[in-house]
């Protein structure tokens, strides 16, 4: 009698190939976002769903950022800022993608399921 | 029976890890004008978070001593140097100063800290508004012309003078060495496994549990990502790219990446990626591969002592180094662009 079967390494084999392909789908493919979080000083974070188009104003250090919502993308329209860097950023739609208005202190960031790296260098 | 728990235990032990909740803390906060994230991996959240906050206030220090218009030492030297005086330089100071003057030495000026003046002149400080034209050729000109080079100013001494106009901008450098400031910090608090992200520069050290960490790196024209590196053990990856700070003027893209020779931003290259295991001097070679250009940054990049390099065109054309090449992988299958291998001279 032995101690392993051949049916026994087959389930295995395929844990295995289970974990490989998760594996797989987490280094490439998706990266879809599916929300944006929204922080704030002094503010709980708010996290909107990219599939719902809309405005929202968020209250920031120097005054109000309006952010926009649209087609499964999210961009800052209106910020108090003088560098305007947050509006140049543009559109934001990958998971991971991050726009801030450093002075007045509000980060959107798009958050997916599919998020497969640490850290993006650019 | 036996059979059946053997299976079975063997295929949860390999199923477990997906379960397993993750043990990552991840802090962020603004300096230097950007976005930094630290994330810290395998330690309670309590200590992870504390050390985090350190990181914060190192780079807040280091953000006020190094802002070149501020009231910190660096903004006291280009006060100085404003006024035709000699400024004198701290320990500190003097000492990252000395490192950016040794790798614009072997980076024949191509990284050149002493080009505050011309910055300020295109608009790209940080502060400023995004610029709408570019500055009037006759400006540029007079800037070259009084140009300094950091090893023209500082002196043996403990002191730094020059011309009245020149100063000192550490962008390109000052953020990579804060980088590595922020990971030894997290190794003497008994950190083993963390990144440090400074507006997508990076050094990362550890695993993050039982695998590297994964980088993507930014597509120079597209969302998303190019191509991902896997960094465990300790590394950093630098990418500059014209994409990071430019305006658009007449249908000519103006970035923020000036050439020394020509006062006007470098030409050819969308970005360069560097991995090394120093951030400082990733960054600053990163800067001067990108000035280099397309064609000639091999021989800035054996200068340096970099190893590690992919650099992306402003035609989508890919080349990078042998290491790189062994390391990078693309996203997209086949690659985006032509690849071409670089041996370095």
């Amino acid at each position: 009698m032995t101690l392993v079967r051949p049916a026994d390494v087959a389930v295995v084999v395929l844990a295995a190939l289970l974990v490989g392909a998760a594996w797989a789908a987490l280094w490439s493919g998706g990266g879809e976002g599916e929300t944006v979080r929204i922080t704030a000083p002094g503010a709980q974070p708010i996290e909107l769903n990219l599939a719902a188009d809309r405005s929202v104003s968020v209250e920031g250090a120097l005054g109000p950022s309006v952010l926009e919502v649209r087609g499964g993308r999210v961009r800052f329209v209106e910020s108090p800022c003088t560098g305007r860097h947050c509006i140049h950023a543009g559109w934001l739609s990958r998971a991971g993608h991050v726009a801030a208005c450093l002075p007045n202190g509000v980060v959107a960031e798009v958050i997916g399921s599919g998020q497969q790296f640490d850290a993006i260098s650019f | 029976m036996i059979r059946l728990g053997v299976a079975a235990v063997l295929a949860a032990a390999l199923l477990a890890g997906c379960e397993r909740p993750p043990e990552e803390t991840k802090l962020r906060f603004t300096a230097m004008g950007t976005l930094v994230d630290v994330t810290i991996y395998g330690v309670p959240p309590d200590r992870a978070r504390a050390a985090g906050e350190r990181v914060e206030s190192l780079f807040r220090d280091l953000h006020r001593a190094w802002d070149p218009w501020g009231d910190g030492a660096l903004g006291q030297v280009n006060r100085s140097l404003a006024a035709g005086e000699p400024a004198a330089l701290d320990p500190d100071l003097r000492q990252v100063l000395a490192r950016a003057r040794d790798l614009s030495g072997r980076s024949d000026g191509l990284f050149e800290p002493a080009l505050g003046s011309l910055v300020k002149l295109w608009g790209f400080s940080r502060d400023e508004a995004q610029p709408e034209q570019p500055p009037p050729t006759a400006a540029i000109e007079a800037e070259l012309a009084r140009h300094a080079a950091i090893a023209d100013l500082l002196n043996s001494g403990s002191r730094l003078s020059g011309p009245p106009g020149v100063m000192l901008d550490l962008g390109g450098f000052a953020k990579g060495v804060a980088v590595d400031r922020a990971v030894e910090l997290l190794q003497r608090a008994g950190i083993a496994n963390a990144i440090v992200n400074a507006g997508g520069d990076l050094r990362a050290i550890g695993r993050r549990g039982e695998r590297p960490w994964r980088i993507g790196i930014r597509h120079p024209r597209k969302p998303g990502v190019l191509a991902a590196i896997e960094v465990q053990g300790d590394g950093a990856i630098f990418t500059s790219g014209d994409y990071e700070r430019y305006f658009v003027h007449n249908g000519t893209r103006y970035h923020h990446i000036l050439d020394p020779r020509t006062g006007r931003p470098a030409q050819g290259v969308a970005s360069v990626t560097v991995a090394h295991a120093e951030s400082g001097l990733a960054d600053a070679a990163a800067t001067a591969l990108f000035v280099a250009g397309a064609e000639n940054w091999p021989a800035t990049a054996a200068q340096l002592g970099i190893t590690e390099v992919m650099v992306i065109d402003t035609e989508g054309n890919i080349s990078m180094t042998p290491a790189m090449q062994r390391r990078v992988r693309f996203i997209e299958d086949p690659p985006p662009g032509r690849i071409r291998v670089r041996e370095l001279p």
